[in-house]
Parts: C-alpha cells; structure tokens; sequence
C-alpha cells in the first residue's frame, strides 16, 4: 500500500494516492452514484484499501426506471439537472440517516457522475457531468462543484480510466482544496491530460464558495488551458456549450469589449438583423455569443482579473451571453461552434480584421497556408458579417465592396464574396462609425464626459458605479 | 460631366457616390434599375455605372433601354458586377455596356475606367459637333448652289 504523498506544487499525488488520503481521513463519510461508465471514481477507493472508512453506499442504477425511482424523471440522463437531483438526493440520504450518530466529527459528501462513455459503433457524444455536494467541515451548510467533461480517449475502457482518474481529482480537490478553488480546478487534471479529458465547464457553489466568481473561474479554465472554451450567461450562470448551442444557429461577436461600446452593440444589432433573414435562420431561434480570446484579455501581456471582470459587467449589463476561448484563429473558433450544430454560423467583425485575414503573414503555421484556413473557416455554410470602417480623417469609408487586398488573393476575396461568404453590414448607423474603443478609454481616464455618449446608457451607470477603466468622476475642474 | 449610379445595394451606392463625388463628377443615384430610368429620362447623363443584379429592371434592361432611347448624345455605360465568367460579360456587352467593374472593385480601377470613358463621350461630342458643323456647311453650300445663278 502506498504512503499517501504531501500535496506540493512540485510532487502531485497520483489517482491512487489521492483516494488514499481521503479513505484515511476518518471525518470524511458519504455516497458514490455514478450512471454511464462503470463505478469508475468509487473503483478507486475500493482498491486502494480502507474504503470502509469513507464509502456509506455505492450505487450505479443504470436501469432507467430504477434510476427514476431515486431521482426522478427527467428527459435526458446525461445532464446537468440529472446530476443535481443525483447530488441532492444521495446527500439528503446520506446526512439524514448518520447526522445525529456522527454529524458532530463527519463532514458528509454525495458523489455523482452521469456520462455517455463510447458505445459499441462509437457513434455518440462522449461525455459527462460529474459533481461532488460535501460539508466543507462537520455540519457546515454544503458546498458544491459540479464539472462537464468531453472525454477524447478512442477507446470505451480508456475513457473509463480517464473518468475514474478526474472523479478522484474532484474529490480530493473539494475536500482538501476548497479554501483554495484556483488550485482545485488545476488539480483536476492530474495524471490526465486535455488530450484525454477536457473540462468545459465547472460551477462552485455554497458555504465554502462564497467568494468564488465562477465567471472568474471560467476564465481560469481557458488559461490553464483544462479548456478551449468557457461560456457564462449575463446573470453570471456558468453554461455548459453544448446546451446552449446544441443545433442551433450562432451568431458571435468577437471584440476585446474593453468597454463594449454603441458600435460593438450595432454590429450585433445590425448582424443579427442580416442574420435572420437567411432563408436556413428564418425562424430559428439564434444563440447570440460576445466572444473574449484569451489574447485580448490581456493587459500589458497579463491576464488581469479585475478588468476581466469589468467588461464581464458591462457585456451581462447588455444581456449578453459571453464566450471565453483560445481560439485566435478564426478557423478554429469556427470548427469549435461547428462541434456543436449543423445550423448555420455567423461571425460578426469589423472590417480591420478582415483586412487581417487576408495577411498572408497570419498562416505560415499552417501547411496550406490561407486557402487551408479559408477552407477550414467557410465549411458549414459560415458567414462573416463585415461592419465598416470610417476613417476619422478623410471622411472615407471603406466596406466589402472596395477593400483592398493582396493583388494575388483579388480572386480569392472576390469569389468569397460572390459566394455570400462574406456579407456587408448594410443597415448599420452612422452615428457609430466614428466610436473607437481607444478614444473611449482615453476620454474616461481625462474625465472628458464626451466618453458617455460612445457606450450604451446602462454600460455607462455601471462604468461611473464602479469606476471602472479609472473613471474618477465628473470632468476636471 | 453627369453620372448616373444604379445600385440597389446602400453600401455600394455611398461608396460610388464619395469617390465619383470626390473625383469631380456630379453624381445622381438610383435606388433600382427602374428608378435609374426614369431619372435618366429626366437628366442629361453622360456616364452611367449600374449594379447587373437589381430588382424591378435589372442593369441589362436598364442599358438595353439607354441604348434604344432617341437621346442625341452618346451616354457611356458601366456594368457593375460580382459575376465574372464570360458568358455574362458577353451578354452585358450584347446589352450595350461599354465596360465592366467587378465587385468588389477597386477605386483606382475604377477611376481609370471612368477616364476612359469620359474619353469617350468627349470623342462622341466632338464627332457630333463636327457632324453637326459638318452639316451646316453643307447645308450652306446646297443653298448655294440652289441659288439661281449659283
């Protein structure tokens, strides 16, 4: 048997090690229910030895009316609301019945998992829902962490393992990690990699979470790179994409929204107008995406949370749903939306960046260089919507129909627009041309109040609220 | 010099319109093919740059209308389009057109093309002036010689 290790940042315990400790750990006592890949997370307990010690009850109903029985029906057995009603129901099962025996010395905890391992012709979605409801310490109010994962092993048993090994991770991160959330989420992966597992989503909440943003850890998923991709709602829900995209057309802005200004507004406003008169949209409801890359949130080559979190506000002040992703090409942005719905795809950007994806300099990574990209980018039946571009100087305007670009791609950018690949923002207002994000936080910083008339009135109360981007007041005396 | 612009497209419109603006010419716009004509049966033209794909009348109609009018002077036409294989070119130039502009163009490219064409009408102008000059002195010789004694 192997002497449990101290966790340090250089010597991470193993999957073994871990369920160790925590079976040795006589204050931690509770249930294991896990649906779709075995008893994968409670296997490891059983076999390192002392399971007595911690495991109340171990269950697996894969019958589905058994499994109604316990926790009710539901329409899908492999979501985030089967999962809860698994947490709560085996917590409930396990605190009521021993709390008066050993509530005084035990923290209880439910674990659960529901997952769609590989079937036989390897035709389904791999992944699942795993969650732990715990007490921080006896009788404290629960806690909770909920996580989804993708699991990428090609074989049904190598997924099983790699389940077995993020089940033991979650747990032992909520037990001895949950004063520090940060170091939980990077323990997650331990023994994995994302080549194997990717988490897509996670969501603390409770008594020892308090404190916790989960958009915050959203963002924390992405860099350290658990994720390609996180997602929040304007209420600052964590989402797990593929209930939120799952067949359904897309529309996504890409921006640093630092601050979301009237024209970040009227590109979506006027895309999502264009949008839904595609014959394939036309009475389809759209998911409408404000997307951050990890590239521009940082900040003078550092990711900082504060302002993370200011424009986080400002976007939920305007309803919108955020992405989070470390997809700076485009084509990869696309490929991920692409993993999630046939429907069709439209990315929504300024006429600079187009300008940029017609650098050649932007692809020697890639071995086709810019047709490969392109390729990449416009299958689905994808459309950039291009809002134009006023230069402040001489008055001109420059669109789809006169950008200029490398003679050698004329051909090419004229055979995307032909094709409707590339589409021109027709209705978008004037009054916005002349709004740069710059200019804006130039304007907040000098108290010069012109700042306010550039953003929507509700970015700008949460703005002077706040006082984010140094926003100090009124103008100078 | 006039321009007439048929483009049911805003964005393409205010762009033509800035730059032809921008490079002299007095520029007056059609929101559609059918609206370009009845303009042009208003106005007194000497270029005119239309969209081919247009509702109501589309660009073809629109030139093949230009050229069966009886207006004296020669008005240079311009097709405006996305389409670019020969079939259409050929087609648009069995219409009338003068000249093609793909879309997206270029400004340089097309104020060169418009230099060719102002080339043009002056040419026509000139050629009509001295037919028309041309005409007079001949009238004047028929009177005369119809002159008794002439």
């Amino acid at each position: 048997m192997p002497t449990p290790t101290a966790d340090t940042p250089n010597g991470k315990p193993d999957p073994r090690e871990k369920a160790l400790r925590i079976n040795i750990d006589r204050g931690r006592y509770g249930a294991f229910a896990e649906i779709g890949a075995g008893q994968e997370v409670v296997r490891w307990f059983f076999q390192v030895g002392g399971a007595a010690g911690t495991i109340a009850k171990s269950i697996s109903a894969y019958d589905m009316t058994i499994s109604d029985t316990y926790y009710g029906t539901c329409e899908r057995y492999v979501c985030r609301a089967r999962l809860q009603s698994m947490l709560d129901f085996e917590f409930e099962g396990t605190v009521r019945p021993l709390d008066a025996a050993r509530g005084a010395t035990t923290a209880f905890f439910a674990f659960a998992d529901t997952v769609s391992a590989r079937n036989y012709k390897g035709t389904n979605e791999c992944h699942g829902w795993l969650g732990v409801k715990f007490q921080a310490h006896p009788r404290a109010a629960a806690s909770q962490v909920l996580i989804h994962v993708r699991m990428l092993d090609a074989e049904n048993a190598q997924q099983q393992e790699a389940l077995g090994i993020v089940g033991v991770n979650l747990l032992y991160g909520a037990f001895f990690h949950h004063h520090e959330p940060e170091h939980l989420l990077d323990s997650l992966l331990d023994s994995l990699t994302v080549q194997r597992l990717e988490i897509d989503m996670v969501e603390f909440s409770g008594a020892a979470f308090r404190a916790v943003d989960n958009r915050v850890m959203s963002l924390k998923l992405v860099q350290l790179g658990l994720s390609n991709a996180a997602m929040f709602a304007a209420d600052g829900t964590v989402l797990q994409p593929s209930e939120v995209l799952y067949k359904k057309p897309i529309l996504v802005e890409r921006g640093s929204f630092r601050p979301v200004t009237r024209v970040h507004l009227d590109m979506h406003r006027c895309a999502r107008e264009q949008f839904l008169q595609e014959p394939a949209v036309r009475g389809e409801a759209v998911v409408q995406l404000m997307e951050l890359t990890m590239h521009s949130l940082m900040v003078a080559g550092e990711l900082d949370y504060q302002d993370f979190l200011a424009r986080a506000d400002l976007l939920a002040a305007e309803g919108m749903t955020v992405l989070i992703s470390n997809y700076f090409e485009y084509y990869r942005l696309a490929a991920y939306l692409a993993r999630y719905t046939k429907k069709q795809i439209g990315i929504v950007m300024g006429l600079p960046t187009l300008r940029e994806m017609f650098d050649e300099k932007f692809y020697t990574q890639l071995e086709g260089g810019i047709l490969e990209s392109f390729g990449r980018l416009f299958k689905n039946d994808l459309k950039l919507y291009i809002y134009p571009l006023l230069d402040p100087a001489t008055g001109d305007l420059t669109a789809v129909q006169n950008l200029e670009v490398s003679p050698k791609l004329r051909k090419l950018y004229g055979y995307l627009v032909d094709s409707r690949c590339i589409e021109q923002l027709n209705n978008f207002d004037d009054r916005c041309l002349s709004i740069f994000t710059p200019d804006v936080l130039r304007k907040i910083a000098a108290s010069d109040p012109a700042w306010e008339e550039m953003v929507p009135p509700g970015v700008a109360a949460v703005i002077k609220a706040r006082g984010y981007f140094g926003y100090r007041g009124g103008p100078p005396a | 010099m006039k321009i007439l612009i048929a483009d049911d497209d805003p964005v393409s419109r205010r762009l033509l319109q800035s730059y032809l603006q921008k490079w002299g010419y007095e520029v007056t716009v059609a929101v559609n093919g059918a609206d370009a004509w009845q303009r042009f049966e208003q106005g007194d033209f000497s270029i005119v740059i239309s969209d081919w794909m247009m509702p109501e009348m589309d660009g073809r109609e629109l030139i093949r209308r230009i050229r069966a009018s009886t207006r004296p002077n020669y008005v240079y036409a311009i097709l405006l389009t996305s389409r670019s294989q020969k079939e259409d070119l050929v087609e648009g130039m069995d219409a009338g057109a003068d000249d093609f502009v793909g879309k997206p163009f270029l400004a340089e490219e097309l104020r060169v093309r418009l230099r060719a064409g102002e080339r043009i009408v002056k040419l026509e102008q000139a050629l009509a002036e001295q037919n028309r000059e041309l005409r007079a002195a001949q009238e004047s010789l028929q009177k005369a010689a119809d002159r008794p004694g002439g």
